[in-house]
């Protein structure tokens, strides 16, 4: 299947499955729900675009990595979201108490950061230059939704 | 869209909307408990400045953001490049962080002990 008609087959797909839940009359998705399909579709997205087997199954695990530290961060946002309300809601917390959390998770997000940095370099050098920008183009309408719902963490 | 989740994910855990949530609901909890009107007025004077600042600090963000997000897939970005922008990010990040504590403070002096209890009974 060449490229222009695995995009037809990809739009024609997603209209299907827009149908399917509009008529199961389903609930809005959760955010897991969200992540879940915006990641299949990247799998299927970078399936679709590069030919090679070998290097194909790099990129898709290094998409499942990818996932992983997604969900990750969004139970580390969430730890420190409730811990910093409870630390609020103590009046007898201290400037001191709450600059040691917020280092010790500013640290956190450092050595996550570090991690994805080696993912990122690596997703580099397993395409090429043409690869990687159809790759960095391609924008479903789950991947838009899950980058909504990020941009809230 | 994959350069944009990949910065997010970068980026991710520093976004404001939380807190600024957290923000609209004490608001109206200050209003409804502290009776005393000049402490009630400068209680909420200070959580209007504390939005401002964390709106502010969003876009100081989003800005680190915009500058990042054509270096994130591309073959030939440096890494010192990249790495330059995150320090600037952890910087950022624990300036904005250490100001939005002192808010806190600063409005612990506006409320007795009883009624930063009752603001935030909730969260206990």
């Amino acid at each position: 299947m060449n490229y222009s008609r695995y995009r037809v087959y990809c739009v024609f797909s997603g209209l299907v499955s827009l149908w399917l839940v509009s008529a199961c009359g389903g609930s809005p998705a959760t955010p897991q729900e969200i992540e879940r399909q915006a990641f299949d579709d990247m799998r299927t997205e970078v399936r679709g675009i590069v030919e090679d087997t070998e290097r194909e199954a790099i990129l898709v695990g290094l998409v499942d990595q990818l996932e992983t530290d997604y969900s990750n961060l969004r139970s580390l946002a969430e730890a420190r979201r409730l811990k910093l309300r409870a630390l609020n809601a103590d009046y007898d917390t201290t400037r001191e108490e709450f600059a040691k959390f917020l280092d010790e998770f500013n640290g956190q997000l450092e050595r996550d950061h570090k991690k994805f940095r080696e993912s990122r370099r690596a997703f580099i050098d397993a395409t090429t230059p043409e690869e990687l920008s159809a790759i960095g183009k391609s924008n479903t309408k789950s991947m838009a939704r899950l980058a909504n719902s990020l941009m809230s963490i | 869209m994959l350069i944009a989740l990949m910065t997010i994910l970068l980026m991710g855990g520093s976004s404001s909307a939380a807190v600024l949530a957290h923000v609209a609901d004490t608001q109206g909890a200050v209003n409804e408990i502290v009776a005393d009107e000049q402490r009630r007025e400068d209680a909420l004077l200070t959580l209007k400045q504390l939005e401002e600042h964390l709106q502010q600090q969003d876009k100081a963000g989003e800005d680190i953001f915009k500058t990042l997000t054509p270096e994130i897939l591309d073959h030939a970005a440096s890494e010192s490049e990249i790495d330059a922008i995150w320090t600037q990010f952890y910087e950022h990040t624990r300036e904005a962080n250490a100001e939005t504590v002192e808010f806190r403070f600063k409005l612990r002096e506006q409320l007795t002990r009883e009624e930063w209890g009752q603001v935030f009974q909730a969260e206990r």
